[in-house]
């Protein structure tokens, strides 16, 4: 354990500081992630939103550290209060502590559901070894409890479906043994990844009410990962948004919805179509996203930001524009 | 050195180019970013040290094999140990150790017969290339055509044609290539016997002389054994190829054009299932040298004299260990070559594969960009 | 699930295809030879007369082709095929010679389990080090290398130089130790018969009956061969473990088993238990490939196994000893492919469907 007294308010349950991710690779240092930082609160539901490519997976990974070479999480905090209250920061703890919270406290659900399960283990052995190694239960127990939790995710036969491999099963139901997985130790923070991009419209919403109603019985808090801004709005109380690997605006739901400050956030919610209006041209963001080996010095949207002004090339402060909205942009810094 | 080899490709892309616009005017406009492909290819080629030495391996079997039975010093049906008895079995005679101009030895000793083990080889060389290049040349498009016909059909002509190719595969290559090559010769003699040309087209290609007859119609065994046993490995992957290719949207597309269906076939398929195979053959031409060597080795390719290398390593054994550069020689022989070619084929596989090019176009972006612009700003 | 069903399905293709064999290996002795008879009792030379035309009977030389080819069938499938030269049959020569093909074939995996695992996962773990590149370079070697070469580079090395292994022969166990064996169906019932097969190869056998100085001859005269071949496909095995063992590790269900905070001894398992997958058809493919390599290996070695056999069959040009050794040697091919097929499916339940 990290000697340094560490803080957290009541109320957080995690508070990532100042990340840094970088990976090296053939074609240079790619700079991920860079200077993070964010909240989440007990029992919210937070956002973190961006273009395929922004980094949002990854800061999420490194939260618990599963970044391999050549990946390297080169600086920051990720303070976290576990079950027994104690605080801790993910990012210096040993390996084994790790591994006891990850699984356990802290639950991933990745985006694609097929490659996330070994084809060449069932669905049940997949829960039942989560369950073993945070637990001294042994197997079968654990198995009954997989049939339950299978049950609760709705998925039919459960006590069926525990000895099906994943390649028998449909995406949808798939997803399901993934968060069966997640919720198996009954964990405080719940990373979902993209839960519904690989599946089919009508799945999606079965399984983003199956994460709302987990949520409220549990009592956890849910990181969601996702470029679905329809999706945000559901569920999501307070939403981050990611640019090039740098957080650029935060606010609850609604704030954001209503007043997007940052020019990139406007362009995102613009580029939505609105099933009210009549369409008659979808607005995009002109320009591509910057390569994150070369990224472009200061805000990193300038390039493609049509308020860009001289200053945009230095690093933008962080402003509060009202309580709980911040945004990184120079049009709202007071200089 | 890279840089050199990678210039020299750039020059002969850019020549083929050239040609290409004479032919056809504008063509190198329409094929430019080919002519970037084959440059990032011919990068990346130059980059890969397992590439250059197979490269440079393969050239020198290959150069050797065209002149080798030229610049052998002695013919391989000249026994010179009959005449000068001192010729038996001498020695080798390996610069650093032992100096072959002063001592007047041969550099890699001499067989039974006195006969100049190097100047064997560079016969065998050409033997030995000969062989495996006529196996892939026949084996592998007949290979390509079944699996394209199976793959394409489907049905009846799919389910019959893969039950063969099961057949040909059930037997171990080795087997089944010994039991065609002892039963083919006595046709192939017949006709070599009947027919003039085809005795003088193949006589020359191996660089024998006439009395050979009988030891040419076993070497055509040997190839047309290793013919059959080669292409059901290529009907199989090709037949698997179309099978995912030909429910792809250009091949509908090109259907519902109305192209004809040898058009779709050769036009469309092809092409797309054709990149696997370069790599395969690369590693094919190897491993058919050492499969000929390899039936030649157990007695059923050519006899006495014909200097094939597996032979010659077969008629080392007994006089084995006493004189082992017989048997070594030869062997090692057959082991450059085949390392030429696999290394060869191990750096063609890095090359053409599409992700290693798109890497290296990343990486060497914003530096050498220049480069890789097509021929026409010139 | 599918198991059964699989299995049925993959003995219903196991079957044309061992029809087929039969029908090429017809072709191979009664329509492709130009002068079939006189290639049956021995090449071209210069026979009696008599001999030829009692050949032309026996063999049925004077029939139509399909009764030629259900004469073949039924000789090849009843075994009632007889070698002209020593009158004996076909399938008892093999069957006497092929446990000891096995054993060469056994002693050929075992060093190849020794090298190629270690090394691979070496290679996998120390990614783009000396040990990878050492490793790609031996891949390189084994296929490059004629094995007849590589056998007599070791012969010379371990045989006449350093004088540390013995050749030729094969250390076969007593003779009461045989009949004990042979005669285990009758002392224990089923296991008897399986125990009996597998006594057969002299070193089990050997074993059995507890002749431990038997089985010390066999691995001073088997290791040598043993690791030739081991050398020869060692790198091969190796480099595939290694790409799937990367493949493995680098997959999303190794990262979502370490989210899951799985015990470093899980994760292991999830990879290599996909890593395997590829590396147990090829093993399965490389001991049918030392069955028939034993051809070469039985030839340099002085091992009176089934390639010695079908060697000096082709030398003598005995044809119908070459006719059974090919069929024999292409019906054990089939098999082990169709046992490497169970396997996989054991493994890996996708392929069951």
């Amino acid at each position: 354990m990290s000697k340094k007294y560490l803080e957290l308010e009541p109320e957080k349950i995690l508070s990532v500081k100042d990340l840094e991710v970088k990976f090296y690779t053939y074609a240079g240092v790619v700079h991920a992630v860079s200077g993070v930082s964010f909240d989440v609160y007990e029992n919210e539901v937070v956002a973190l939103v961006g273009e395929t490519g922004c980094g949002k997976t990854v800061t999420t990974r490194a939260i618990t550290r599963l970044i391999y070479p050549p990946g390297h999480i080169a600086r920051g905090q990720a303070i976290f209060r576990r079950r027994n209250g104690t605080v801790i920061d993910l990012l210096s703890i040993s390996e084994k502590e790790l591994r006891d919270i990850r699984g356990n406290e802290i639950a991933y659900i990745f985006q694609d559901p097929t490659s996330a399960l070994n084809p060449l283990f069932t669905a049940g052995e997949h829960i039942v070894e989560t369950i073993v190694a945070h637990s001294s239960t042994n197997r079968k127990l654990a198995r009954n409890e997989a049939i339950r939790l299978l049950k609760q995710v709705l998925i039919p036969h459960p006590s069926l479906r525990v000895k099906t491999y994943p390649h028998e099963l449909s995406g949808g139901m798939r997803q399901r043994v993934v968060i069966a997985t997640a919720i198996a130790n009954k964990p405080r923070l719940l990373i979902a990844d993209e839960p519904t991009t690989n599946l089919d419209v009508t799945v999606q919403a079965q399984i983003l009410d199956l994460l709302s109603e987990l949520k409220k019985q549990y009592s956890m808090s849910i990181i969601l990962i996702t470029h679905n801004l329809g999706i945000v709005a559901e569920i999501a109380d307070r939403v981050y948004v990611m640019y090039a690997g740098k957080i650029v605006e935060s606010a609850n739901v609604f704030e954001l919805f209503e007043k997007p400050m940052h020019p990139y956030t406007r362009g995102l919610l613009h580029a939505l179509p609105d099933p009210v209006r009549r369409i008659e041209k979808l607005e995009y963001i002109p320009g591509t996203v910057p390569s994150l080996i070369n990224p472009p010095p200061g805000c990193r949207f300038h390039p493609r930001c049509k308020f860009a002004k001289r200053v945009c090339r230095e690093e933008p402060p962080m402003v509060e524009v009202e309580p709980g909205h911040y945004v990184a942009c120079w049009l709202y810094a007071k200089r | 050195m890279a840089e050199v080899i990678y210039r020299g490709f750039c020059i002969i892309i850019d020549t083929i180019a050239k040609l290409m616009d004479k032919i056809r005017p504008g063509w190198s406009d329409r094929n430019s970013s080919r002519i970037s492909e084959w440059k990032l290819m011919a990068y990346a080629y130059s980059r890969s040290a397992i590439g250059i030495v197979g490269g440079v391996l393969v050239s020198i079997f290959v150069i050797i094999g065209i002149i080798g039975p030229y610049i052998a010093f002695e013919r391989y049906n000249e026994f010179p140990a009959s005449v000068n008895p001192d010729l038996y079995f001498l020695r080798p005679c390996i610069p650093p150790w032992c100096d072959p101009w002063s001592e007047n030895l041969p550099l890699l000793g001499t067989d039974n017969w006195g006969r100049d083990i190097l100047s064997l080889v560079l016969h065998g060389a050409r033997i030995s290339l000969v062989i495996s290049l006529i196996v892939v040349a026949l084996g592998v498009p007949l290979g390509i055509i079944l699996g394209l016909l199976a793959g394409y059909f489907g049905g009846a002509v799919d389910e019959v044609m893969m039950r063969i190719t099961d057949v040909f595969i059930a037997f171990p290559a080795l087997i089944l290539a010994i039991a065609f090559a002892t039963v083919l010769p006595s046709r192939f003699r017949e006709v070599l016997y009947t027919n003039v040309f085809t005795r003088e087209f193949f006589l020359s290609l191996f660089a024998l002389s006439k009395e050979e007859i009988p030891q040419l119609a076993s070497l055509l065994a040997v190839i047309f054994a290793l013919v059959l046993v080669w292409w059901p490995g290529y009907a199989r992957i090709i037949r698997g190829s179309v099978l995912s290719v030909k429910e792809q949207a250009f091949v509908e597309a090109a259907r519902s054009l109305g192209l004809s269906t040898w058009r779709v076939l050769f036009r469309h398929i092809l092409p797309n299932v054709l990149s696997p195979v370069i790599v395969m053959v690369t590693f094919d031409l190897g491993t058919a040298t050492l499969l000929a060597a390899a039936l030649s080795f157990l007695g059923i390719g050519p006899q006495d004299p014909v200097p094939e290398l597996g032979f010659l390593v077969s008629k080392g054994r007994e006089y084995f260990p006493d004189k082992w550069w017989i048997v070594m020689f030869p062997g090692i022989a057959l082991f450059i070559i085949a390392l030429g070619w696999n290394l060869l084929g191990d750096s063609l596989r890095d090359v053409l594969d599409p992700k290693t090019r798109r890497s290296l176009e990343f990486k060497v972006k914003g530096k050498k960009q220049r480069k890789f612009k097509s021929v026409k700003r010139k | 699930m599918g198991l059964g069903r699989f299995l049925a399905r993959r003995i219903a293709t196991f079957i044309p295809t061992i029809i087929g064999v039969i029908f090429l290996t017809y072709l191979i002795a009664y329509a492709i030879p130009a002068n079939p008879v006189r290639a049956w009792v021995g090449g071209e030379k210069m026979v009696d007369p008599k001999l030829i035309e009692r050949i032309r009977h026996e063999y049925k030389f004077d029939a139509p082709w399909y009764e030629q080819f259900t004469f073949l069938f039924t000789q090849l499938i009843s075994g009632q095929l007889r070698d002209p030269v020593r009158g004996k049959l076909v399938i008892v020569s093999l069957g006497e010679r092929f446990p000891i093909t096995v054993e060469l074939a056994l002693f050929g995996m075992m060093f190849l389990l020794i090298i190629s695992i270690p090394l691979g996962i070496a290679a996998a773990l120390k990614k783009d080090t000396p040990i990878d590149f050492a490793v790609r370079f031996l891949a390189l070697f084994g296929s490059s290398m004629p094995s007849f070469v590589l056998y007599y580079l070791l012969i010379l090395a371990f045989f006449t130089v350093l004088g540390i292994t013995y050749l030729a022969g094969i250390p076969e166990p007593s003779r009461p130790c045989r009949l004990f064996v042979s005669n285990l169906p009758n002392v224990v019932p089923v296991v008897g018969y399986l125990g009996s097969y597998i006594g057969k190869i002299p070193m089990f056998g050997a074993m059995m009956c507890g002749e431990w100085s038997v089985v010390h001859e066999t691995f001073k005269r088997m290791w040598l061969p043993g690791l030739a071949l081991g050398l020869l496909s060692g790198g091969f095995v190796a480099r595939i473990l290694r790409n799937s063992l990367l493949d493995a590790l680098g997959s999303e269900y190794v990262l979502f088993a370490r989210a899951r905070g799985l015990s470093k001894f899980r994760v292991w398992k999830h990879a290599l238990k996909n890593a395997m997958i590829p590396v147990v058809t090829v093993l399965g493919l490389q001991f049918g490939g030392f069955l028939a390599g034993a051809i070469i290996a039985e030839t340099v070695f002085g091992i009176p196994g089934m390639g010695r056999y079908v060697y000096d069959a082709i030398s003598r040009l005995n044809f119908p000893a070459i006719i059974g050794g090919t069929f024999l040697f292409a019906i054990v091919y089939v098999t082990v492919n169709l046992i490497v097929d169970i396997l996989y499916a054991v493994i890996d339940p996708r392929v069951r469907y």
